[in-house]
């Protein structure tokens, strides 16, 4: 599958891991599972953050306050 | 004494000469000596300072000076609260050596001031990123309970040292629950104050929009007692009877039968059928799981740069990925928690009391790895905090109270207000109290045995 044109691109879409570059050293290997773990929840909530949307939402509320 | 009795009693005994805060104090540190090792509340026991200040109490009590409502009560403080004269750990070894802080932290001045004595730092999760106070430098802090569970966290050292009946009273932080979780699970009383009600200078940032900090005790009146003294405010005795709902949807969710059941049992007590929602409950969690490790790690990545490996690594993996995620998640994760604040002030304008369970949970066993979620096997530490985190996302005043159980281990049920309407929450916690329907849960008997 190819992967999605750049402006298609969600922002969890970027999230990519990056140790070495981050820190300017590398980890050993053994840290990498639980970094990968650890991105991988973030990853789930993310993409809920992700897909609220405000206006549907907002309007909601306006009727929820009528 | 120290056992058992109030805060209030054991004040009253000192200011009245019945009792000196020197012998309080060295019975406290006494019995921390030798119970600590079985729950590992303590990581630093600060005897030369406490019998000074001790002393110190005493001597206002020979010479008629009133030593302040909290006279000769030993407490302790969290690891991430400076104290004179000693590095803040934060529960972080490479902090042992930090330079010395210059002075106490805010709130420990104002129990200072009180009259309160300082005996010790507890336990606590590395830089207060976890539930469970699994500490791979301090050790793990055993629930008193039940030895072979979680204490709960980041504050568990707290919680543990006020259930175990070390201290009557102890300090904690709250980002995500730290306070409400390790109150839940141990069976005592905690509150995360609303946004800004309480400083929080002078203590270990961990997320700075969502950091809040608190006490642990084990009733409610010294739970307002001594959230008076810590916000510097006089709370009057509300008359107003409160409009109350018990939270559905996301709170009523993945809860265990016995949790929802004591939900149940106080909402039938108070004649209460309304159910609220609080919308968005789900992402509100979500947000507060990204701005945390977000924050959280850009805080660390400095030190990170230099010293990963001597980060415990579970928090330094949490704080990896958080120092990787995108901007736009984060902003869009700050957006959401403006547009979630209103969305709950609106549904405060509607009541004055919301109840939902603290934990979905009673405390887990140290070595469960999973709990089901939405029926799936999720990370059950992680997971403690699943209806704590919307509402740290708020900003509102939230209290921990134990359920009355009269059999099996200690359920917490959250109360949260509007900011201001304080003396209302505590209004109703107190005659909840009186009522028997929340009441600390005193550990088996056999853990109060000097190990």
């Amino acid at each position: 599958m190819n992967p999605p044109k750049l402006e298609d691109r969600k922002p969890i879409d970027h999230y990519r891991l990056d140790v070495t570059t981050l820190l300017g050293m590398e980890l050993p290997t053994e840290c990498v599972p639980g970094i990968e773990s650890s991105a991988e929840l973030l990853r789930h909530h993310a993409r809920k953050v992700e897909a609220f949307e405000f206006a549907s939402n907002a309007n909601a509320h306006k009727a929820d306050k009528a | 004494m120290i056992h058992s009795a109030s805060i209030l009693d054991i004040a009253n005994a000192v200011r009245s000469g019945t009792v000196k805060s020197v012998d309080l104090a060295n019975a406290a540190l006494e019995d921390i000596s030798a119970r600590n090792s079985a729950t590992n509340s303590f990581t630093r026991v600060l005897t030369e300072s406490a019998i000074e200040a001790a002393f110190e109490v005493d001597r206002k009590v020979a010479n008629g000076i009133d030593p302040g409502p909290l006279a000769g009560v030993p407490f302790g403080a969290k690891d991430l609260y400076d104290i004179a004269g000693f590095p803040t750990t934060a529960g972080a070894k490479m902090r042992i050596g930090a330079e010395p802080a210059k002075r106490d932290a805010v709130v420990v001045t104002r129990l200072k001031a009180a009259g309160a004595v300082l005996v010790g730092t507890t336990n606590m999760d590395e830089y207060a990123y976890g539930f469970a106070t699994v500490n791979p430098h301090f050790g793990t802090t055993r629930n008193p309970h039940d030895l072979n569970r979680l204490a709960g966290g980041s504050s568990g050292g707290s919680a543990a040292a006020v259930a175990a009946g070390l201290v009557p009273l102890s300090l904690g932080s709250d980002t995500n629950g730290s306070i409400r979780v390790p109150a839940a699970l141990c069976g005592i009383w905690g509150i995360r104050p609303a946004d800004g009600a309480i400083s929080v200078e002078g203590t270990f940032p961990f997320v700075e929009i969502l950091d809040t900090v608190g006490p642990f005790v084990r009733s409610a009146g010294e739970l307002e007692l001594v959230y008076e003294l810590l916000s510097g405010t006089k709370l009057a005795v509300s008359t107003i009877a409160p409009r109350i709902a018990r939270l559905d949807g996301w709170y009523a969710r993945n809860g265990s039968p016995e949790v929802l059941d004591a939900l149940d049992q106080v909402m039938a007590h108070l004649g209460v059928d309304d159910v609220a929602e609080m919308p968005e409950s789900e992402t509100a969690r979500s947000a507060s799981y990204l701005i945390t490790a977000a924050q959280g790690g850009a805080l660390h990545l400095e030190t990170m740069r230099s010293r990963a490996m001597e980060y415990d690594p579970a928090v330094r993996d949490r704080l990896l990925a958080g120092a990787m995620l995108p901007t736009a998640l984060y902003l869009k994760a700050m957006e959401f928690r403006s547009f979630f604040r209103e969305r709950v002030k609106t549904l405060l304008d509607q009541y004055d009391i919301l109840i939902a369970p603290t934990t979905p949970v009673v405390a887990p066993r140290i070595d469960q790895a999973t709990m089901l979620v939405d029926g799936t096997p999720a990370p059950a530490r992680a997971n403690l905090g699943l209806y704590t985190q919307p509402l740290s996302l708020a900003g509102i005043p939230v209290a921990s109270a134990p359920f009355h159980v009269t059999s099996g281990l200690p359920i917490g049920l959250q109360f949260a207000t509007a900011p201001g309407r304080e003396a209302m929450l505590f209004t109703l916690l107190r005659e909840l109290e009186r009522d028997g329907v929340l009441k600390t849960t005193k550990p088996p008997v056999r853990l109060f045995v000097p190990i």
